[in-house]
């Protein structure tokens, strides 16, 4: 039966939503409602479930929610995506399951978040997942919820163009890597994957689903938040649209984990936010926080496309590796993923075939912006993708350093000459134009100290000035990690948990 | 998405307007087109079918010629649909043909072209790079059928 009143209200059943919901409920005297805006289909349909139609769900599920977005370089416009399903972004992205780097960690720690370093987390890291290749190593875990294993190993048979890459990408002085979670990682790497005999081990398979039958979590679907009534530094209710009609649940916390898009929104429309901007719009203004939607941050991504060798076999595979690249050796750790695409192919041409570099960091801070009042309408986003000068510069060398590994007598048996960007373009500004994104939004409700005017959450995760109310999602990272951010966002998810029970 | 550049051929913009007209001369220099039906005296339909990476799918457009201006000028809006995606493109393209000497004709092309649903998200990078290729073979293909003389190199 549903409780008067939770103890705990978690909106958004994603990456984070998942894993809190799962984690808090395990004690039977906590009732834990979890709001999800997208449904929760079950069984989990082939499309999410079967880890080989990733890219096809990409381009028709239904799950997917598209931000348009401008790119500064000439105006064009591209899009962010997110998950509006049971899992969230875990639910449709590419299962890659790659930890923050030991940098990232110490980074967030040295701003201010004491409990955030690399050896404070490590333990959380090791908790969430049973690494299938490395049971036994100290600083990786045998018996949490997520599966992890490496589908491709380094010394692996590989088709000879991923074979050949790899040579020579070891050529060009690339060091072996056989674990891309190690604190550091730089050089040829072997990914792992939360991929179970090819099935999608997303936050709803690894975290929610064995917690389903507890009478004391109480899941509700197509549950959409459009607002926290507040009063003082409490929040009172939990408004929520469900079958057209507005609902309400009250609780005596309330964990926003709606994701990088959509948290700040519901703190905006709630009258936590930037004051100027909520006054703008009409909104009465309950707690100013001028962080709220501020320090956004992504990975951009480049593609260089080489005309692929017509006498090649056109089924080759791509195996799961990625090569992580320093545009300064100076870095701690890689600050690019450098892969392999699949051929683009039409009929009468020859193959296409793109490398793409991903640059794992942004320096210059973007933010989103609320339009109107209106729940449903997105957000505006700003990126600042590739505005910072250096961005740009490490984004050139990447390209060229793809260049080189490619057009070398090595590899002409299956790359031939560059098509696009031409060899004469003017590569930074090719790179501003027609960027697109790894799904790595971050930072929109940063956690920071008080004395920072952009934190908006402290280091326990609360929101500065309110007294039941939390943001753990991948909003709150205060940069973006120089890794895909899925793990490190279920990382957050245990980390509040494990805040919340001992609160 | 903005495609433009110019295009030297070597024939007669009256050889290079009549190949233009005849849609499946035209049809014929693009590749990867197939499927071209005749509509009316402004009108077809043709099918591009592409693969990018495990996805493979079929491009449905209907191109109308909307200006017409022979044998210098023209303006054809094509809109389109993916068969995997339902996602739209619509394109306005123009193009002018300018005679600079005996069998010298320059075709000037410009494109504007969206993408709206999911086809967008494969990226603008593909997408330029398939667009880039089509458009050097399309000229490849068009100085083959009207050239006079063979181009030197
Ligand atoms: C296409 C794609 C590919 C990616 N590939 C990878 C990868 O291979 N590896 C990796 O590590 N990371 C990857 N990522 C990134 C990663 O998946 C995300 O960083 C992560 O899922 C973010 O988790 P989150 O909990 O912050 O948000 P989400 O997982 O997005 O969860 C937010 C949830 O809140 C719900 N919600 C939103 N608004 C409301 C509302 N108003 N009311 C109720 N519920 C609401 C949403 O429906 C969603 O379920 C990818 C992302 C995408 C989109």
């Amino acid at each position: 039966m549903r409780p008067q009143r939770f103890d705990v209200i978690i909106i958004g059943g994603g990456s984070a939503g998942c894993t809190i919901a799962a984690r808090l409920s395990e004690d039977p005297g906590r009732q834990v409602l979890l709001l999800e805006a997208g449904p929760d289909p079950q069984p989990i349909p082939d499309s999410i479930k079967l880890a080989s139609r990733e890219a096809r769900s990409l381009m028709e599920s239904p799950h997917i929610v598209m931000y348009p977005t401008v790119r500064k370089g000439d105006g064009s416009t591209f899009y962010k995506v997110s998950g509006r399903v049971m899992g969230g972004g875990s639910s449709v992205n590419a299962m890659a399951a790659i930890r923050p780097t030991r940098s990232d960690l110490d980074r967030w720690a040295s701003l201010g978040n004491p409990g955030w370093s690399f050896d404070e987390c490590l333990p959380l890291l090791k908790r969430i997942e049973t690494d299938a290749d490395y049971p036994d190593s100290p600083i990786h875990g045998s018996d949490g919820p997520l599966y992890v294993k490496r589908p491709f190993i380094l010394g692996d048979p590989a088709d000879e163009p991923a074979a050949a890459f790899i040579e020579r990408a070891m050529a060009m002085g690339l060091p072996l890597c056989a674990d891309l979670n190690v604190p550091d990682p730089f050089g040829v790497c072997t990914a792992p994957y939360n991929i179970k005999d090819g099935i999608r081990q997303s936050t709803t398979v690894a975290y929610l689903d064995p917690a389903r039958g507890r009478p004391n979590l109480h899941i509700v679907d197509e549950a959409i938040v459009t607002s926290l009534k507040i009063t003082g530094d409490r929040v009172e209710q939990v408004v929520y649209e469900k079958d057209g009609q507005s609902q309400s649940a009250s609780g005596e916390r309330v964990v926003l984990c709606a994701g990088a898009y959509q948290s700040p929104q519901i703190l905006m429309l709630s009258g936590i936010g930037p004051a100027a901007e909520l006054k703008r719009l009409g909104i009465d203004v309950k707690n100013a926080l001028a962080g709220v939607g501020e320090n956004y941050q992504d990975h951009a991504t480049v593609s260089m496309t080489f005309e692929g060798r017509s006498d090649f076999r056109p089924d080759w595979v791509i195996p799961r590796f990625r090569l992580m690249f320093k545009s300064d050796p100076s870095f701690p750790c890689g600050n690019f993923h450098i892969t392999q695409r699949p051929p683009t192919r039409v009929e009468g041409l020859a193959a296409m075939m793109p490398v793409s570099a991903s640059l794992v960091e942004q320096r210059a801070r973007g933010r989103l912006r609320l339009v109107s009042t209106d729940p449903h309408e997105l957000l505006e986003i700003d990126d600042a993708m590739l505005v910072d000068p250096d961005d740009r510069k490490a984004v050139a060398t990447a390209m060229q350093f793809i260049y080189d590994l490619v057009q070398h007598p090595s590899m002409e048996g299956f790359y031939g000459p560059i098509i696009y960007p031409g060899s004469d373009d003017d590569w930074e500004q090719h790179a501003r134009n027609t960027h697109g994104t790894y799904h790595h939004g971050v930072g929109t409700c940063m956690m920071g100290p008080a004395s920072d005017p952009m934190a908006v959450v402290d280091s326990t995760l609360r929101v500065h000035g309110m007294e039941n109310l939390w943001v753990a999602d991948a909003s709150i990272m205060p940069t973006v990690t120089h890794a895909n951010t899925n793990l490190t966002t279920i990382m957050i998810g245990e980390r509040l948990s494990d805040l919340l029970k001992e609160a | 998405m903005l495609f433009e550049g110019k295009i030297p051929v070597h024939a007669e913009p009256s050889a290079v307007w009549k190949l233009l007209l005849d849609i499946n001369e035209f049809a014929d220099c693009v590749p990867g087109v197939s499927n071209v039906v005749k509509i009316d005296d402004s009108t077809f339909d043709g099918t591009i079918a592409a693969s990018v990476g495990p996805i493979s799918g079929e491009f449905a457009f209907r191109a109308h010629i909307i200006e017409s201006d022979p044998p210098r000028a023209m303006a054809a809006h094509v809109d389109g649909t993916d068969s995997v995606t339902k996602s739209s493109m619509t394109a306005e393209m123009a193009m002018t043909l300018a005679r600079l000497g005996a069998n010298e004709t320059e075709l000037t092309y410009h494109a504007t072209v969206d993408i709206r649903g999911r086809l967008a998200l494969i990226g603008d990078m593909v997408l330029m790079a398939t667009a880039k290729l089509i458009i050097q073979e399309f000229t490849k293909r068009l100085r083959r059928k009207v050239e006079v003389v063979p181009a030197p190199g």
